[in-house]
């Protein structure tokens, strides 16, 4: 498989690194110099200054034999137009995309089709059932 | 996802505009002349002196500081009864977040934005929303001044 992942902050580049060692071809798309440069020292030959809902940058990265992109920068914005980028114009067949804002699920599937994954519902789900535990323990 | 009111004939036509830059405001002045009631959302609040002081204080431009991608902040303007939604900010992603929200959460019937970026502009023109570029037009004018 290979994987454009637009975003290496801590979740970008920890899938990044899961991905390569499971085997997959990956790049990895981001916008600061020493990022990129610290992928390479960890991975080499896996990073693309630039930014990922540009469409030079995209098909630099090899967007057009992609099979699947990863948008997960910290701009919901950003990451909705790196996947319908890649979904319009580059005919990449499976698109998933962070967001921060919540409420932005239902528009971002619908509007390209990705996987929508949405960061601050599994943080809050996630301290939800830790207060919960804890509420019973002390009950 | 959110019910839109029925404007009638005669009410003068409302119009959104997200960013208040020298494009919004001159975009916001040129609508007034058309007989458009402007609600301006800006997260900048200084802005807004672009803004001629006459039509808000007679409350046919209507500035608003907050973020056009919002939805809170949008239901602070009529978006629900607006009849065009205008994204002008300095910046394609934003544009093209605002405009979609406008168009598929509000369903504005009239959507417009702006793109810097000819590739994106062609993008958003497929996907129905009303994407300009001042690139084409801009190189065409120099390349004309460049030849006299």
């Amino acid at each position: 498989m290979y994987a454009i992942i637009v975003g290496a902050d801590r979740a970008g580049e920890a899938i990044a690194a899961w991905l390569i060692n499971v085997g997959h071809e990956v790049t990895v798309v981001d916008r600061s110099v020493a990022k990129c440069e610290s992928l390479e020292d960890s991975f080499g030959g896996v990073a693309v200054l630039g930014y990922g809902a540009e469409h030079g940058v995209l098909a630099k990265s090899g967007a057009n034999r992609a099979d699947v992109l990863i948008a997960a920068t910290g701009m919901d914005d950003v990451n909705l137009v790196s996947c319908q980028m890649a979904m319009y114009r580059f005919s990449v067949g499976h698109t998933i995309a962070v967001i921060q804002n919540a409420e932005y699920e239902e528009l971002f599937q619908n509007l390209g089709d990705s996987t929508v994954i949405n960061a601050t519902k599994l943080i809050t789900d996630n301290m939800m059932s830790a207060l919960s535990g804890i509420q019973e323990e002390n009950s | 996802m959110f019910n839109r009111t029925e404007a009638t004939e005669q009410d003068s036509p409302i119009t959104v505009i997200m960013g208040c830059g020298r494009l919004g405001a001159s975009i916001a002045h040129g609508l007034l002349d058309e007989g458009h009631r402007i609600f301006i959302i800006d997260t900048q609040g200084s802005n807004f002196n672009r803004l001629r002081s006459e039509p808000i204080q007679s409350g046919t431009i209507t500035p608003l500081i907050g973020d056009g991608t919002l939805y809170a902040d949008l239901l602070r303007t009529p978006i629900q009864d607006a009849q065009v939604f205008i994204a002008v900010s300095g910046r394609d992603t934003q544009n093209a977040l605002a405009a979609q929200i406008a168009k598929h959460i509000f369903e504005a019937p009239n959507v417009i934005c702006r793109m810097n970026d000819p590739e994106r502009q062609a993008m958003f023109m497929e996907l129905g929303l009303s994407a300009i570029s001042g690139i084409k037009p801009f190189t065409d004018l120099v390349v004309r001044a460049a030849k006299n």
